[in-house]
């Protein structure tokens, strides 16, 4: 095994830690809806959620790093260049966000001024972690950046999918830059805070996961490298065609001019229909194969990738998306429904299905199966969709109580909160959090294990790796 | 095919990505003017001296924010300067004290707590806070919750002691009733109105 | 829009692609088994989506653009499914003989 892939698995380790620590803070502002005196004056709402978030956003990070640490020698057949500040950068990242996570729990605010911008928090949703922790953020992307670049000028060969993903790093560092500054202006604040929010999410990170999709892709069914590069040229020209100016469903209400309706509207409204290609996509690749892989969980995970795409991005983000409706559902429970759903089905699924890809290498396994990862894929995705299937409840509820007919004061907003469909809505919300918390508890054990616990197939002359 | 060909579909990545951009290129200079303070639908910061309302403009068919006669806040005029540097505290103090992380601001946010958008006009400060706090005016009644959100809830959900200053406090209020003044294409919609429940 | 209408038509919206996905899974399910009834079940969802766009189009009180909007996307999703599939085919046969 490359350097690199171990550097890769080191990654995946943190990521799936940090997992943890999103679901413990997601499951504790959970709570706090449903008890709100919880830990009050001690460690808020504010914070558990801040938490939830920041972790979120870095697993997923780490996550696309490991993957593409992992995959980045195979395809050009060489260790990675730089890989030792490449290590030395993964202990700092770790050791930052350690840091960083203290900080937002022990110290949490500071007073009205710049320094506290740099040392404690930023107090910008997703992008919360003081400057200090910002600028490391930046530093490491740009040696992830240089590995990546370095590798292929050395390895005098770019393949298409590295070609696009060298691309699409570069606004991928330069997007995290808006992380920096503090306008006074709320509305310039936020236009430019979407652009990072959007841009990253449904643009680059799209772009990044869809490289590492067709890595994993060639790996798993052995598909032609032809195929998965074609593919992915469509997915990036359907991808940005209508997710760059669909930006402007971001920008209805913020202060920004009335024509961003009309485009926001419309580029959204086109946004279902490359996913459903996605759909048939996925369809056929898993039928041709007839399903036959030799890694079933990798293959399950990527399907589950694929629909929770579909629901969470088309189907609920279609509900909603259309400014008429967004009057009404924007910034209600109906957004959190549709937040949780698509970033689990647009990226967590492809993170663990890569993870165990790895795995099956690293273990050198000759098949991933058993039973074990039925249980952690069940109830991961049974929790998700129960939770969403809540909220969904409760946004409904929100919409119609606090907005069609409360009046969106402070007074419709606690009466909407108060309803009993609203309430019931968020209780099972929680009910269904602990199940997914269930799922993690035992992927992570699976993670941990498999392959490790007999009977397994083993590749012929191969003992079970020891970690 | 020439679609089956790997370039053709490049071609067109770029090509799609290009227009895009130029195009937001285009959009993002023009909105820019219009969001500025002082531009068509972001008041000057000086709005904080006039008296702001939200009312229903039967031509654009939604609420809209109107400017009105002279309204000075805490009781005192604030020059340009000195109302720049005011929500400069003020936007310092909802990014320190992590307010977007339970608030939306225009919407964005968390969704613990209210939405802040209109917050200036709430009439629950003059109904609830002013007498709850014993103050004469809803800016004093604002200042007074702010610093000691954990004396004066409304319901089980309460505000946390932020520990927020005087001078933070006053900060956050001229910032809310300048965010008030806003234009914002009718968010948040029937502000204060009731519907019928058809 | 009065609230009921509003609910009812963001509902009706998600059914949209909601039925959009069930054309297009039912359809690839039909392709793969090589299975008529599932290929006419594929085109009974996409004509129950065509339905629930006519709804919207008639009943909703959307303004006429998004109207327009909606009735000319239920056209672009009838193609999806059979042009991806058979694109999917020729590519896969073309790498195949190369």
């Amino acid at each position: 095994m490359y350097r690199s892939q171990q550097l890769a698995l080191k990654y995946f380790t943190a990521a799936m830690v940090l997992f943890g620590i999103m679901v413990a803070a997601g499951l504790l502002g959970a709570s706090q809806y449903v008890q709100p005196g919880l830990l009050f004056n001690k460690l808020d709402f504010n914070v558990s959620k801040m938490l939830h978030i920041d972790t979120m956003v870095i697993w997923l990070l780490m996550g696309f790093m490991g993957a593409v640490y992992w995959f980045l020698p195979g395809e050009l057949g060489r260790e990675v260049e730089g890989i030792a500040l490449a290590e030395f950068m993964f202990w700092i990242f770790c050791a930052a966000v350690g840091v960083v996570a203290l900080v937002f729990i022990v110290v949490q605010y500071g007073p009205a001024n710049e320094s506290s911008l740099w040392l404690i928090n930023q107090g910008r949703k997703y992008v919360e972690a003081p400057r200090w922790a910002a600028a490391g953020v930046t530093l490491i992307v740009l040696v992830f950046v240089y590995n990546v670049v370095a590798t292929a000028i050395k390895a005098r060969k770019v393949t298409g999918i590295l070609g696009v993903m060298m691309v699409d790093l570069v606004p991928l560092a330069g997007l995290y830059l808006i992380a920096f500054p503090s306008i006074t202006n709320m509305s310039q604040d936020l236009y430019w805070w979407w652009w990072l929010v959007h841009l990253w999410v449904e643009a680059t990170w799209e772009i990044l996961i869809g490289c590492i999709m067709a890595l994993a892709l060639m790996q798993l069914f052995g598909t032609s490298r032809r195929i998965v590069e074609t593919w992915l040229y469509i997915e990036v020209a359907l991808v940005l065609g209508t997710g760059i100016l669909g930006l402007g469903h971001h920008y209805f209400w913020i202060g920004t001019p009335s024509y961003w309706l009309a485009i926001g509207g419309f580029f959204s409204a086109l946004e279902p229909l490359p996913l459903l290609g996605m759909v048939v996509h996925a369809v056929y690749d898993a039928g041709i194969h007839h399903m036959k892989t030799t890694n079933k969980p990798a293959f399950w995970w990527m399907m589950a990738e694929a629909f929770g795409n579909f629901l969470g991005a088309g189907v609920w983000g279609f509900m909603m998306t259309l400014p008429q409706i967004n009057l009404f559902t924007h910034g209600t429970q109906w957004t959190v429904s549709h937040g949780h759903f698509a970033f689990w089905g647009a990226y967590s699924c492809g993170v663990i299905s890569v993870i165990y890809l790895a795995l099956q290498k690293a273990r050198s396994l000759e098949e991933m199966n058993g039973a074990a990862w039925r249980w952690p894929f069940a109830l991961l995705n049974l929790g998700m969709v129960g939770m969403v299937g809540a909220l969904l409840v409760s946004g409904i509820a929100q919409a119609f109580f606090e907005r069609a007919i409360g009046g969106s004061t402070l007074q419709a907003f606690i009466d909407a909160q108060s309803n009993p469909w609203f309430v019931q809505g968020i209780v099972m919300r929680l009910a269904f959090g602990l199940v997914f918390a269930a799922g993690y508890v035992l992927l992570m054990y699976d993670l941990l294990t498999v392959g490790r616990r007999a009977p397994y197939a083993l590749k012929p002359g191969m003992a079970p790796r020891q970690a | 095919m020439y679609a089956a060909h790997p370039n053709f579909w490049r071609a067109g990545a770029i090509s799609s990505t290009a227009v895009m951009l130029v195009v937001l290129a285009f959009l993002t200079v023009d909105s820019l003017a219009v969001i500025s303070p002082g531009g068509a639908n972001v008041p000057p910061y000086s709005v904080i001296n006039k008296q702001v309302r939200y009312e229903y403009d039967h031509a654009a068919g939604r609420d809209r924010p109107v400017i009105g006669a002279d309204e000075p806040i805490f009781g005192r005029v604030y020059s340009d300067e000195e109302a720049a540097a005011l929500m400069r505290k003020g936007k310092l103090t909802l990014q320190t004290r992590n307010c977007m992380n339970c608030h939306t601001f225009f919407g964005n946010g968390a969704y613990y707590a209210p939405d802040l958008t209109k917050a200036w006009l709430d009439p629950a400060w003059q109904q609830m806070w002013m007498p709850m706090t014993q103050s004469d005016t809803r800016e004093k009644a604002m200042v007074a919750f702010l610093m000691n959100p954990d004396k004066f809830p409304t319901w089980e959900r309460m505000m946390p002691n932020l520990k927020i200053s005087r001078e933070e406090a006053e900060a956050v209020t001229a910032y809310l009733k300048w965010m008030s003044a806003v234009e914002t294409n009718g968010f948040p919609i029937h502000f204060g109105h009731i519907q019928p429940n058809k | 829009m009065i609230p009921r209408e509003m609910v009812i038509t963001s509902l009706a919206l998600g059914g949209f692609v909601l039925l959009a996905g069930c054309y297009g899974l039912l359809y690839c399910a039909g392709r793969l088994r090589d299975n008529r009834a599932l290929i006419y079940g594929a085109y009974a969802a996409y004509a129950a989506q065509v339905l629930v766009a006519l709804g919207i189009a008639s009943l909703s009180s959307l303004g006429g653009w998004w109207k327009l909007l909606i009735a000319a996307s239920a056209l672009a999703y009838l193609p999806i499914p059979p042009v991806t599939w058979r694109y999917l085919e020729n590519l896969h046969q073309a790498t195949e003989h190369s």
